[in-house]
């Protein structure tokens, strides 16, 4: 299953060098690099618009570069398309949150599975003994993700059914059973409440504790993303513009200035409001 | 009486397990991968001519004559010919989005009847005739429920899953490692080649084919098959083929009710469906079982994640 | 080489027809990203009211006008109690709808006028109705029934019969006033607008139910004319009419591009040439399957169409 190393020592994981795209005469991402490092978690922030969600899609295929390039550790990923980079150990959960609607919780994380039960299908069809205890293995590796963040009583739930915050978390769980390297969230944060966000940091916290690997973060909540990330970086226009600690963020004046128009309190992380209004 | 009746609802039973095993492979494309197929009807000719000339030109030649050997020698000559079809439909098809899947797949269909209309060899627009009875209604209903079952144990594997995921959200699955191009084209084929055994079991029992049987409109009986049942499910695409093969041949006891008024009734019954169930029958009947169902449940939608 | 022009224009009569029926097919889904499979028949019950209407001793002007509002009424009916119910509903329960319409047309002609063909001057065949309308018939003798004209123009041996380019005519002028209609009044650039960014459109005042009635409307009056000219040049009408050349039709639409005014003209051309092609060469079999084939290549190739523009997808 997965690793339980606690190493102290952090290898850089996830490698984007000098990313650029242009779609059609806008260049929405230009210059862009970034690591994300194991047991770590990193955060990418800007006002909205800055191309952070590109930049998400360029780093797992989604997009293709027009310059640029992506590694994991010393395997180069650049625009080898979405399920390669996938099965290469990069999960990642969306803005809008893409649950499969017409499946249940349960149906939605064992989904997650079906590259590694490739080859098997056969066997699984004619339910021959042979694959019988791999394929109790995966369920239970199912149910006891679902009890990690809390959905096991959900299980046979609609998935579209579930509150709001608890569908981000099956989102999470989904990207989690794929066995990633590195795991970036695209706002997981949006529209939960408090209670919820500080739920939300701790399992984010427990996950890189549990398995050792690296997370890249986007959120508009300040003061989630300082209380969670040890390094931020600074969109702003599809260029970083800082790169830091939150302490050096929040005192950056480029990054203040980048989020004027927004209320500048709220960058240093005074009240833990999101500039960017709430999604839902 | 009562052995007149079975004798004379041996056909339209045999014709009812056919569509349903056709509408059980469309219902694998259209509702578990959500490719909008209107050319399933060719894939099932092209299955049902192969199996055909096998059993009149080839099986001869290599002096096979068993019964039970040559229908199931058919039977995979059938899925297999199908299943060649498909390929060669569904790798150019599937680059499409949405819509023009549909136009293409429509427009491969009609060139395949086009194709079949024009082999002398079988019979060209008169049909292929001479074939020998190897399949009878036992047949039929044990491929069905074979079929059924398979598709069923098929829903829960690595690759049923993969399916139905590409079909809610191609971006997500894609995120999963699933090769969606792959998974739509395993769909594809493996409903084709579903096809291709109706065809084969057709022919048989039948004893004739007319090129007729690849027209957009024996695709479209499949289709409403599918999508009146119930398209999310194995049982919906069942249902749906003994209500289109029953309500026409329940009206044809009415009497002084002439051929095209049975299909206008039929027609009619096929608008009311749609405006007031579109998620298919199969949809009504659990909703009319939720209604008097009132044990506990939970407050928000609760239901089975089914294997369809 | 000569041979292939005489085709050429021989094949713009039949081309027009199709290319008037490609309009209604384009300009639905346009707005409304469904493929209206009983738009066909609404071309075929126009043939037929418009050639029932005649045989009763109307004007040609009379009986087409009546029949475009008949006829264009009846579709505004279908969408609405048929489509509009269904919106939301996902892509294929209105096209299931459609089937089932189609279905329900082509068996209602059956039944009431019978299955087999007819030609100028239409009689209801024997039944309750012809005793019923008898009465009203005027006598065949005395009507006066249009003929599209029977003259050619002879050049160097190339023959174009007159009747031809009449239609091929009021093709290309019923295209030009879309077009027009569509850019320069109002309601037609609502309807422009709803199919570029609906949203928008609601926006900024566009009623979009009466535009979408409206599209459906200006459709099939479109699709009367094509069946005053098909039962005119082919004398004939038959229930079937609206199957055949329906989805011929659609083809039509796709290959010029679908949503495209003047890729519904010139999709319909393409088509109507290479029928008149196989045709000549021999390859009449064929025929039918022409339509399809040129529907796949333009998909693989070009899927918007000739015409029509690529469609981005956003992630």
């Amino acid at each position: 299953m997965f690793s339980s190393q606690l190493s102290e020592q952090s290898k850089i994981l996830l490698r984007a060098d000098n990313l650029t795209i242009r779609f059609g005469g806008l260049v929405a991402v230009a210059n862009f690099s970034l690591t994300v490092p194991s047991n770590q978690i990193v955060g990418l922030i800007g006002p909205n618009g800055a191309g952070k969600t590109t930049v998400f899609n360029l780093m797992t295929g989604v997009y293709a570069p027009n310059v640029g390039s992506v590694f994991l550790e010393d395997v180069e990923l650049t625009a080898r398309g979405a399920h390669v980079i996938s099965r290469a150990g990069v999960a990642r959960t969306f803005q809008n949150i893409r649950l499969f609607a017409g499946m249940s919780v349960l149906d939605n994380v064992l989904a997650a599975l079906s590259w590694q039960r490739r080859g098997t299908n056969l066997a699984s069809l004619l339910a021959l003994p042979t694959i019988k205890t791999r394929e109790y293995e995966m369920m239970q590796h199912a149910l006891e993700m679902l009890s990690f963040v809390g959905l096991a009583d959900y299980a046979d739930w609609e998935a579209t059914s579930l509150p709001y915050g608890l569908q981000r978390k099956l989102e999470i769980a989904r990207a989690l059973m794929t066995r990633p390297r590195v795991l970036l969230l695209d706002e997981p944060a949006a529209g939960m409440n408090p209670t919820e966000k500080d739920e939300l940091a701790g399992l984010v916290r427990e996950i890189v504790r549990q398995h050792g690997l690296g997370v890249l973060l986007i959120e508009h909540d300040m003061k989630f993303v300082m209380n969670l990330c040890a390094q931020l970086t600074v969109l702003d226009h599809g260029e970083v513009i800082a790169v830091g600690t939150p302490a050096e963020i929040q005192k950056n004046p480029k990054v203040i200035e980048a989020y004027l128009g927004a209320d500048s309190a709220q960058v240093s992380g005074a009240d833990g409001s999101s500039p960017g209004g709430a999604q839902r | 009486m009562m052995e007149q009746l079975l004798e004379y609802s041996i056909l339209p039973l045999t014709l009812f397990g056919i569509t349903a095993i056709q509408a059980l492979g469309l219902q694998l494309i259209l509702g578990g991968a959500g490719l909008l197929s209107l050319g399933h009807a060719a894939f099932y000719a092209v299955g049902g001519y192969s199996a055909a000339a096998f059993t009149v030109y080839a099986a001869p030649y290599l002096g096979l004559s068993q019964p039970l050997l040559l229908m199931l020698i058919s039977l995979l000559v059938g899925a297999g010919s199908a299943l060649l079809a498909g390929l060669i439909v569904a790798v150019p098809c599937l680059r499409l989005q949405g819509d023009y899947l549909a136009m293409a797949t429509l427009g491969f269909a009609e060139i395949i009847g086009t194709a079949l209309k024009n082999i002398d060899a079988i019979g060209g627009t008169r049909g292929f005739t001479g074939i020998p009875k190897l399949s009878s209604l036992p047949w039929v209903f044990s491929v069905l429920a074979l079929v059924w079952w398979a598709l069923a144990r098929f829903n829960r594997t690595g690759l049923g899953l993969a399916i139905r995921a590409t079909r809610d959200d191609e971006i997500a699955a894609r995120s999963l490692g699933i090769n969606t191009y792959a998974t739509k084209l395993s769909a594809f084929l493996l409903g084709s080649a579903i096809a291709g055994l109706a065809g084969a079991l057709y022919v048989h029992a039948l004893q004739f084919i007319s090129p007729d049987e690849a027209d957009f409109s024996r695709s479209v009986v499949i289709v409403l098959a599918v999508v009146i049942g119930g398209m999310t499910s194995l049982f919906g695409s069942v249902l749906g083929a003994l209500i289109l093969v029953a309500v026409p041949e329940v009206l044809r006891f009415a009497p002084d009710v002439i051929r095209e008024q049975r299909m206008i009734y039929f027609a009619l019954i096929v608008i009311f469906v749609m405006l007031f169930s579109p998620k298919g029958l199969q949809s009504l009947v659990l909703r009319l079982a939720r209604r008097h169902q009132k044990n506990e449940s939970s407050s928000l939608g609760r239901r089975l994640g089914g294997a369809g | 080489m000569f041979d292939l022009i005489q085709y050429l224009v021989d094949g713009l009569a039949v081309g027009s027809v199709y290319a008037l029926i490609a309009l209604g097919y384009s300009m639905v889904f346009g707005v409304l990203q469904l493929v209206n499979f009983a738009h066909g028949e609404l071309f075929m019950v126009g043939a037929y009211f418009v050639m029932y209407a005649i045989s009763l001793g109307l004007p040609w002007p009379v009986a087409l006008g009546l029949g475009m509002c008949f006829v264009g009424l009846f579709a505004v009916a279908m969408e609405r109690l048929c489509y509009k119910p269904l919106r939301g509903a996902g892509k294929l329960a209105p096209l299931i709808t459609a089937v089932g319409l189609s279905l329900l047309l082509q068996n209602l002609v059956q039944a009431i006028l019978g299955p087999n063909p007819q030609s100028y001057p239409a009689r209801v065949p024997e039944g309750k109705l012809s005793q019923f309308f008898g009465q009203y018939l005027p006598d065949p003798s005395q009507l006066q029934i249009p003929h599209l004209p029977d003259g050619l123009f002879d050049w160097n041996d190339l023959v174009i019969r007159h009747r031809d380019l009449m239609i091929f005519t009021i093709a290309v002028f019923v295209t030009l006033g879309l077009e027009l209609f569509l850019r320069k009044t109002r309601p037609g650039r609502g309807i422009r607008a709803l199919a570029l960014q609906p949203n928008a459109a609601k926006l900024v005042g566009v009623p979009f139910d009466f535009t979408i009635s409206m599209t459906f409307f200006i459709g099939a009056a479109l699709a009367v004319v094509a069946g005053l000219l098909q039962g005119m040049a082919d004398n004939q009408v038959t229930p079937y009419m609206g199957i055949s050349s329906g989805l011929k039709a659609f083809a039509a639409a796709v290959l010029g591009g679908i949503g495209v005014i003047p890729g519904a003209l010139l999709g319909g051309l393409v088509l109507g040439i290479a029928e008149r092609l196989l045709v000549g060469y021999d390859l009449s079999t064929y025929k039918d399957g022409a339509a399809f084939f040129i529907l796949i290549i333009v998909l693989l190739l070009r899927p918007q169409g000739l015409l029509g523009k690529a469609r981005m997808v956003k992630v």
